[in-house]
């Protein structure tokens, strides 16, 4: 039975399309022209460049539009701000209080600057310290270390 | 496969209107009997058909061969259009439909009426099948092809053509058989 519809089956092969119908339809088909994108080259590798670099290119642009606008409305608020402050507002003195913050900044950055030896340096440095020298009660800062220290983050 | 269908492919991907020509010769009558077999007229498989390779000539750069043939690629075409089609004009074809199939190879056999009706008894019985199973059936056992060309065309894996496969012919084998006591 079942050889006999496997079989049954196979005949069904036999079916083909009426030639006029064939030969209508592959004119009408070979003298389609291709949609656009169809007829485009391909574009593999540098395609692909190339879209990635416009695509970085106008997240730059963008960017750099948004810092302008940014920066253009800084520069506007802060001309508002100053000029419209209230009559009794000492404005020197605030301009000389944010430099002296500016200057505590720098401080504090000096002091990261100094903390940030690198271990290994630090390690060695504190290694070549003789640490059997007699200790100084009324001064216990080792001034050994102090300028091994200072050497070191230089 | 047709002998250096790869080369012809390229050609037509590059334009070349007589390489896609000598696809179509050959697939025509796979890809028509295929669509014939599923919607069961002769005029609408025929629409059906050439909107199939329109498809493909017009979006052959889509193509890539990836080891499998380009009938795979042409077959899940007509696999799609001919689903559209039921899901737009007709939802189900009656039996009365399938009665009326026009089942002509190449009009000469229109006058062998003994193998249009053992034909319109198979069709019939394949109609029964779930629509899976019935691509399956046509393009293994009426078309021949390999079991890594079905799982392309019809989007699954080899294992599960296998198996839809194995269901496929059990099922239409109750169903011819029930056919035949009840006549």
């Amino acid at each position: 039975m079942s050889k006999d519809l496997l079989k049954n089956l196979q005949t069904l092969r036999e079916i083909t399309p009426r030639r006029e119908y064939a030969a209508q339809s592959r004119a009408a088909i070979l003298s389609t022209p291709k949609s656009f994108y169809a007829t485009q080259p391909k574009q593999f590798g540098r395609g692909v460049i190339w879209e990635s670099l416009s695509l970085g290119l106008s997240t730059i642009m963008s960017a750099a539009a948004v810092l302008i606008m940014l920066g253009g409305a800084t520069g506007i608020l802060r001309t508002i701000v100053f000029n419209n402050l209230a009559p009794g507002v000492d404005t020197e003195g605030i301009i000389t209080e944010a430099g002296a913050a500016s200057k505590d900044i720098d401080i504090q950055l000096n002091e990261v600057r100094y903390y940030n030896i690198p271990d290994t340096k630090t390690s060695a440095t504190l290694e070549a310290i003789p640490t059997d020298a007699p200790v100084d009660n009324n001064n216990p800062k080792n001034s050994d270390i102090d300028r091994a220290l200072e050497e070191a983050s230089q | 496969m047709l002998e250096d269908e790869q080369n012809l492919v390229k050609k037509a991907q590059d334009g070349e209107i007589q390489a896609f020509g000598s696809l179509y010769d050959y697939y025509l009558p796979k890809i028509y009997r295929f669509v014939l077999l599923k919607v069961s007229h002769r005029e609408e498989a025929e629409d059906l058909t050439h909107q199939a390779f329109l498809k493909a000539w017009e979006n052959i750069e889509q193509y890539d061969f990836r080891g499998y043939s380009f009938g795979s690629w042409l077959y899940r075409i007509a696999r799609n259009i001919t689903v559209d089609y039921y899901r737009g004009v007709k939802l189900e074809v009656s039996t009365e439909d399938v009665n009326e199939v026009h089942l002509a190879k190449d009009n000469s056999l229109e006058e062998d009426t003994e193998r249009s009706l053992e034909w319109q008894g198979l069709v019939e019985s394949i109609k029964k099948l779930k629509e899976v199973e019935q691509d399956v059936i046509i393009m293994r056992f009426v078309e021949d092809l390999p079991l890594k060309d079905i799982a392309k065309a019809i989007g699954k894996s080899e294992g599960a053509v296998k198996v839809i496969q194995h269901r496929a012919i059990k099922n239409l084998k109750n169903i011819v058989e029930s056919k035949e006591e009840n006549v």
